[in-house]
């Protein structure tokens, strides 16, 4: 059981969370501009990295937002949390 | 003649094993607006925290969103008081009374009793103090739980209520 | 074994308190504070333990949770199929028998012992109570919680919490720490979050590899000592101790000084420092000697001794204390992921530092553990009568056949031998296995060390895990409506449907489902019946870009949809398969009340925050769920007009003011109510959502009026019926996250001129444009009173080809259609859209049933009925 910072509650067990897969991936502006292996590309490729990597989250039963996280996917350790619109801290 | 019911009006005996009592058809209002009309209308910043005191007041919910709680009446008077102070800014007002039953529990064990089914920090050496509010879980249901002088608020889904007072009741057999 | 209560000694006992208790039968008798492995050792008695597999009988070895052999049942106070009998202390009425190694649970079910759970915040978790534990709760700030398995702690520190016979049975992520506690006849649960864990669980001492050393009156040293100083029991007069380190040593010396005659074999070549304090204290010690055999019956008589020079002795002893080292308890720290390192001079494996920055691992489990001489296997001897796992039956020769065998990892060996899964978890077997497989290979002692721990750390009931969470109420939250009650009086069968629980039929007298469901759907068509649809999920969605918004959520247009106007929608994923449906009602042109399916209510609501928050941060809406701010009450039938205008409406419910898909705001029964024409069903039909609070009266007052109307209360297998008469779809049943819009052959509801919408891009992609996809058609069967099982392939052929069989499709919805008079099926078929007409048939069995591809929508297929 991850203890998981919510940006604005705090703490909380991760049962509280829903995951949210691969974070910074923007919709793109005119899908329909992109090819068929492009579309594809968005909607089903994703990174699979050994080490850290920035991933959403939300806060599901608490205060119900989205939010993104930078965690280590070796060691399961969450190094940050940060709101939409920010950067990952440095 | 209307027959209002409240949704653990059928539960009040096992309330009691747990000294804990329904506090029926309150009126309660979801507010979603600004951070600064917020503060304009004395809503709490901080969050999980209230502002008012356990007969009216504003619980933080999110960074946008409050839940406004007043004794039982025509929550449509409260609604339309939130309307005309938020008019021509971006808001919602939705008169949410049903949408939550409330239970209050009273006993000196209380905080130990929803320990028994939330994983919150609820030891005062943690910060669990009057004046503060919390969405979280407690056993597999949705809450808010509301931490009053001598009392604790857990405020339910109706749907959900009937299991959350099995499952506190259970708790301690 | 002639063990014996000795006068003032055992710290741990209470004399003032004689207790007794019932061991197979007989009464043994005890003090406060005893364990029955303790008490009976002190009574002399062997126990009558057996090993599991072989039926060879066994003695105590241990003192605490390491113990492989002396298990017993619990049958008084409470039941427990098996537990140690070191960890079982003596209560008023207690009754135990002898286990061989296995639990056999009783034939008719029993009361478990009640469990509570708890959370608990802490900055600092201690397990374990010994010295270093205690020390490093005695420095550590703010709440201080420590955990001991055993019973007792000697000088608690008084800043700290001390909770016994508390055993941390798992370490998880940051600082997650499940502690299992007994308190006589509760178990309970504590759930602790931790800043930081401090672990102290101390070390297990080894055994060694010897012919005969699984012979009752073999045990580890230091629970021959454990006896004495907790319990006042000295285990046997004679004692040899066979030791390779001077852990063992202090054992011997302190059953010297209890009064046993005892004499110390050491595989040491040269005396050390404890070597002088025995001989000086008056104990025999024998340098460069190894056991090398055993001798007695049921129990230990003699030890044979053999010297640096082959010679043999045999000396009388009654038991045979051995000490092989020291094994730091690292399991709960490795079950994290954290490394070991091979210490030579201890001969044991030591935590390597990593881990989270939030464990610490301290005293004994840290490494700090007496250095030891290099053995683990006698070689003299048979090694078929040297045991590795005694709970297993498991030897010497049994390790070197695996490993004959090819097995090089003592994972593949634990899997091949058993070794390790018994319920010390191999604790006495497991370091030793691998050095032997080590040994065995030629490698050095400590190439590899024992296989990874996983939680728990020690056995824990079923019982205890579930805690109030067991029972048939609690095993998953159980959501009803607020007309629950009603239903429950009027006998409805239930259904789960996500978690709620919505009346499925009302059966009357001694109706079947099929009876009653006719009944319900006759009522509906011909006069009146009356749903509880509390159950939809319902969102409020606010703000100047409502409009625009719910355009990008729903395949059609919402954005122009009439304020009082109804318009029902389908959204989809990104991968443009359907997922979920439901109706957008607007109140106001900044304001709209959408439904969803009952079980997808938080999937849609989440999806909306979701992009709201995420993507279009710039929308002005806000959403709030209202699920249950609003109860349902759906009247439908031919006569629905007539019964919502006799339950008394202040609106006028004429077609013309109130059309289909239009709702009014209005009273119903002297309360605020929305009537919406929405139909489910293709019957006229109003849906009166209103305040949970009036729910039950307003149920009531539509009963009261529809009566002389025979109004007909119906659940959801009915409502499945009559809409699969109009071919309706059910999200999650028709669909299974693999059909778009057009598989559906809902095409219409895909408005492609207004711009982009979640899953849009996809419904062009080569696969959904592909034309043998599968399509929603209807199912006839050439017998009409056949109903086929809903999940049936549908295949070409009458007759089954061989694998691999083409398919062409499953029944996805199948009733027996009271309006139709004969059986109604719903299926997707590949092509199916052109196959109408068609023969295909169903799959049953080995047979196949003979059937014709029909349009979807079997009954009123011009829509006259929605308007009454």
């Amino acid at each position: 059981m991850l203890l998981i910072r919510c940006p604005w509650c705090g703490d909380r067990d991760e049962i509280e969370f829903k995951y949210g897969g691969q974070a910074h991936l923007a919709y793109p502006a005119d899908p329909e501009a992109l090819s068929d292996p492009e579309w594809a590309d968005f909607l089903f490729m994703r990174d699979n990295p050994k080490g850290e990597w920035s991933e959403r989250w939300m806060h599901a039963a608490g205060c119900r937002r989205w939010f993104n996280a930078v965690r280590d996917t070796a060691t399961h350790r969450m190094i940050a949390t940060y709101r939409m619109g920010e950067g990952p801290p440095a | 003649m209307v027959d209002v019911r409240s949704p653990l009006a059928h539960r009040a005996a096992a309330l009691a094993t747990i000294d804990a009592v329904e506090i029926p058809l309150l009126t309660q209002v979801d507010v979603r607006c600004s951070e600064a009309d917020a503060v304009r209308l004395g809503f709490p910043i901080e969050p999980n925290t209230v502002t008012g005191d356990m007969t009216r007041g504003a619980l933080w919910l999110g960074p946008d969103e409050w839940l406004v709680v007043a004794p039982p009446g025509d929550p449509g008077v409260i609604v339309e008081g939130l309307e005309a102070l938020l008019v021509d800014t971006h808001h919602a007002v939705v008169d949410v009374s049903g949408n939550r039953a409330l239970i209050e529990l009273r006993g000196p064990n209380r905080l130990a009793l929803l320990a028994s089914a939330c994983s919150l920090d609820l030891d005062p050496a943690g910060g669990w103090a009057p004046g503060v509010c919390a969405q979280t879980l407690l056993a597999r249901a949705q809450v808010i739980l509301q931490e009053l002088p001598d009392a604790t608020r857990v405020f339910v889904r109706p749907s959900f209520a009937d299991y959350v007072v099995d499952r506190l009741v259970a708790a301690v057999r | 074994m002639s063990g014996r209560r000795i006068d003032g000694a055992g710290s741990w006992l209470d004399r003032s308190l004689p207790l007794a208790f019932s061991f197979d039968g007989r009464e043994i008798p005890a003090f406060a504070g005893d364990t029955v492995a303790g008490a009976l050792l002190a009574s002399g008695e062997r126990g009558g333990f057996v090993s599991p597999i072989v039926g060879r009988p066994r003695g105590v070895y241990a003192a605490g949770v390491e113990e492989p052999n002396a298990f017993v049942e619990i049958s008084t106070p409470w039941f427990e199929p098996i537990r140690p009998a070191t960890m079982v202390n003596v209560v008023d009425g207690l009754a135990v028998h002898a286990r061989a190694g296995v639990g056999v649970l009783p034939a008719t079910p029993v009361e478990p012992r009640p469990a509570r759970h708890v959370h608990r915040h802490v900055e600092t978790l201690v397990i374990g109570g010994g010295a270093s534990g205690r020390a490093a709760a005695t420095i550590a700030e703010g709440r201080v919680l420590v955990v001991e398995e055993q019973p007792v702690v000697m000088d608690p520190p008084p800043n700290a919490v001390t909770l016994t016979s508390t055993t941390a049975t798992g370490i998880y992520d940051d600082g997650y720490v499940l502690c299992y506690q007994r308190v006589g006849g509760l178990d309970v649960f504590h759930h602790v979050r931790a800043e930081r864990v401090v672990l102290a669980a101390g070390a297990h001492e080894r055994p060694l590899a010897f012919a005969g050393n699984d012979r009752p009156g073999v045990m580890l040293a230091s629970a021959a000592r454990a006896y004495f100083e907790r319990y006042g029991v000295l285990v046997g007069e004679r004692i040899v101790v066979f030791s390779t380190n001077h852990g063992g040593h202090d054992a011997a010396e302190a059953l010297a000084s209890a009064g046993a005659e005892v004499v110390v074999v050491d595989p040491a070549t040269q005396p050390g420092p404890a070597t002088e304090r025995l001989r000086a204290a008056g104990v025999e010690v024998r340098l460069n000697a190894r056991v090398v055999a055993t001798d007695g019956d049921a129990a230990l008589t003699g030890v044979t001794v053999s010297a640096a020079d082959g010679q043999r002795t045999t000396l009388p002893a009654d038991v045979l204390a051995v000490s092989g080292g020291w094994n730091p308890a690292t399991q709960l720290a490795r079950s994290l992921g954290v490394g070991l390192r091979y210490d030579e001079g201890k001969t044991c494996f030591v935590h390597d530092g990593s881990g989270p920055e939030w464990l610490t691992v301290v005293g004994r489990a840290a490494g700090n553990v007496p250095a030891s001489f290099a053995l683990w296997v006698v070689d003299d001897g048979d090694d078929r009568d040297k045991y590795v796992e005694l709970q297993r039956d498991q030897t010497v020769a049994d390790v070197a056949e695996a490993v004959a065998g090819g097995l090089t990892d003592a994972e593949h060996v634990k899997r091949a031998t058993y070794i390790g899964t018994t319920i010390d978890q191999g604790r006495t077997s497991g370091v030793l296995t691998a050095e032997i497989v080590n040994r065995l290979l030629g490698w050095a002692p400590g190439a590899q060390g024992p296989t990874n721990a996983r939680p728990p750390y020690t056995p824990v009931p079923f019982s205890a895990l579930a805690g109030p969470d067991s029972g048939p109420i609690l095993l998953d939250p159980i959501r009803v409506t607020p007309m629950d009650a009603w239903h429950d009086v009027h006998g409805a069968v239930y259904e789960t449907v996500g978690q709620w629980k919505r009346p499925r039929y009302f059966p009357r007298g001694d109706e079947d489902m099929d009876a009653a469901v006719a009944r319900e759907t006759r009522a509906l068509r011909t006069g009146v019946a009356v749903l509880d649809a509390s159950t939809l999920g319902k969102i409020d969605v606010r703000g100047p870009d409502a409009g625009v918004f719910l355009d990008q959520m729903y395949t059609n247009r919402m954005s122009n949809v009439k304020v009082g106007s109804i318009r029902y929608g389908f959204m989809l994923g990104l991968d443009g398969m359907v997922f979920d449906d439901g109706v957008a009602m607007r109140i106001a042109d900044d304001h709209y009340v959408c439904t969803t399916t009952t079980g997808g209510a938080a999937a849609v609501m989440d999806r909306f925050e979701e992009w709201l928050q995420t993507e279009w941060t710039d929308l002005r809406v806000y959403c709030t769920s209202v699920t249950e701010q609003w109860a349902v009450v759906a009247v439908g039938g031919p006569r629905a007009r007539d019964v919502v205008q006799a339950a008394g409406t202040d609106a006028d419910l004429s077609h013309d003011a109130v059309p289909f898909m239009t709702f009014r705001d209005a009273t119903v029964a002297g309360v605020p109510a929305r009537i919406c024409r929405i139909s489910f069903t293709g019957e006229l039909s109003y849906e009166l959502h209103v305040s949970p609070w009036h729910a039950q009266h307003v149920w009531d007052a539509v009963m009261a009026a529809g009566e002389p109307f025979g109004i007909t209360p119906y659940g959801t297998e009915a409502m499945h019926v009559l809409r699969a008469e109009k071919g309706y779809v059910i999200v999650g049943q028709e669909t299974d996250g693999t059909q778009t819009p057009d598989d559906l052959g809902m095409s219409w509801i895909v408005n492609t001129a207004k711009g982009d919408f979640v899953g849009k891009r996809s419904l062009v992609r080569s696969d959904m444009l592909r034309e043998d996809r599968k399509q929603l058609v209807g199912v006839l069967t050439d017998d009409p009173a056949r109903v086929l099982v809903e999940g049936t392939q549908l295949i070409a052929d009458a007759t089954i080809p061989e694998p691999p069989a083409h398919m062409l499709g499953w029944v996805t919805s199948s009733y027996r259609s009271e309006a139709l008079g004969r059986s109604i099926a719903l299926a997707v078929v590949e092509a199916g859209r052109g196959r109408v007409g068609a023969e295909i048939h169903a799959v049953v069995g080995e047979t196949t049933v003979p059937c014709r591809v029909a349009d979807p929508v079997f009954y009123d297929p011009e829509g006259t009925r929605r308007d009454g």
